[in-house]
């Protein structure tokens, strides 16, 4: 079997086995609604007009919450980046009047980063200030006891937020059922291609050679198999030549690191069992 | 219960400082492309900032006025 088939069937692997939750929004460009949010932070986002642009992007996304979302789920806003953004508050409010959804109530959890995501989108700079939650686990375990968690963001582009607070509520040992967003820049997750053509440009370059590059797949699995296409794809738009990849290699194994030490042991432990099987497979 | 009285005026004044500083850095980010290695505020610090921060916020998302 060539590496490239080993490489592969570790990924298929590991997708197969990973906790992708659905994304629930419509998919579409996100540039109006980018015009429209500055234009809402610019006013300091007066209740009404925050609540009719809520209303105006849920309008076509009804049939879609309510098919998804029922009375035993527990609606979960990200924390805002800045501490200013009420739509995402005004959504969830929202989303629970229109499914009857309850609310996590508000001060549970708690941003401990200090830029916003859009501002730190490189994952070369984000390494020294990871979007991260802290969650105060008695209250929030008592609320969502017996209720499907379901995050809900504004809008999902690269899921940077939305996956580093499902990260976080894995670490609660509590599953998250999915991400209910106003607008979706990408909808989908990397596909094995994806990342296998990922993989294979690093190692095309020499910078990975043929050893390493099963460990390495894993890598990239950890810091971009749960996240939306698009982060993977930012990244692999910038590796240019050996000197860029050398930068990337060095930074994915740094944030697959940084993910490994924030995931819970148990976690870690069933993805080297999933490598076993997959490598007795081979 | 009035958010704010939850809060020492002393807290209050630091989530001033923390707000204003925030402002400062993503603006700059914004700006420029670039972000600072020094982060001036440890995680407890950032989280009770952003606690307060989503109190305020649900309370103005449940009402109807501005």
């Amino acid at each position: 079997m060539s590496s490239g088939r080993y490489i592969q069937t570790i990924l298929e692997h590991l997708r197969q086995h990973a906790d992708l939750p659905p994304i629930i929004g419509r998919k579409g460009d996100a540039r109006t609604f980018r015009e429209e949010k500055l234009a809402l932070k610019a006013e300091g986002y007066p209740v009404r007009k925050t609540r009719a642009l809520v209303k105006k992007y849920m309008a076509g996304n009804l049939d879609r919450f309510t098919q998804a979302l029922t009375a035993d789920c527990i609606l979960v806003p990200v924390p805002s980046g800045s501490g200013k953004n009420l739509l995402t508050e005004v959504f969830a409010v929202e989303l629970s009047k229109l499914t009857g959804a309850s609310l996590l109530s508000a001060g549970i959890i708690g941003k401990t980063h200090h830029y916003e995501a859009k501002n730190n989108l490189s994952i070369l700079k984000r390494v020294n200030d990871p979007i991260g939650y802290h969650i105060d686990s008695k209250a929030f375990a008592s609320e969502t006891h017996g209720k499907k968690v379901i995050i809900v963001d504004d809008l999902i582009g690269s899921g940077e937020s939305c996956v580093q607070l499902k990260r976080a509520i894995s670490r609660e040992n509590v599953r998250v059922h999915g991400f209910a967003n106003l607008l979706t820049v990408e909808n989908y997750y990397p596909t094995i291609n994806d990342l296998t053509r990922f993989v294979g440009r690093f190692t095309s370059l020499g910078v990975v050679k043929d050893l390493e590059a099963l460990t390495f797949a894993q890598k990239v699995f950890n810091t971009f198999g749960d996240f939306t296409r698009q982060k993977m794809n930012r990244v692999e738009r910038e590796i240019r030549n050996e000197a860029t990849a050398i930068k990337f290699k060095e930074c994915i194994t740094r944030a697959d690191a940084q993910t490994r030490r924030h995931q819970n042991h148990i976690h870690y432990g069933h993805q080297q069992q999933i490598l076993s099987r997959a490598a007795r497979a081979l | 219960m009035d958010i704010n009285s939850r809060y020492s005026a002393e807290q209050l004044a630091h989530f001033k400082v923390i707000e204003q500083t925030l402002a400062e850095m993503n603006e700059r980010a914004a700006q420029s492309g670039e972000v600072t290695d020094i982060l001036p505020f440890s995680e407890e610090e950032l989280t009770e900032y952003s606690r307060y921060c989503q109190l305020l916020l649900r309370e103005r998302a449940l009402s109807e006025e501005d």
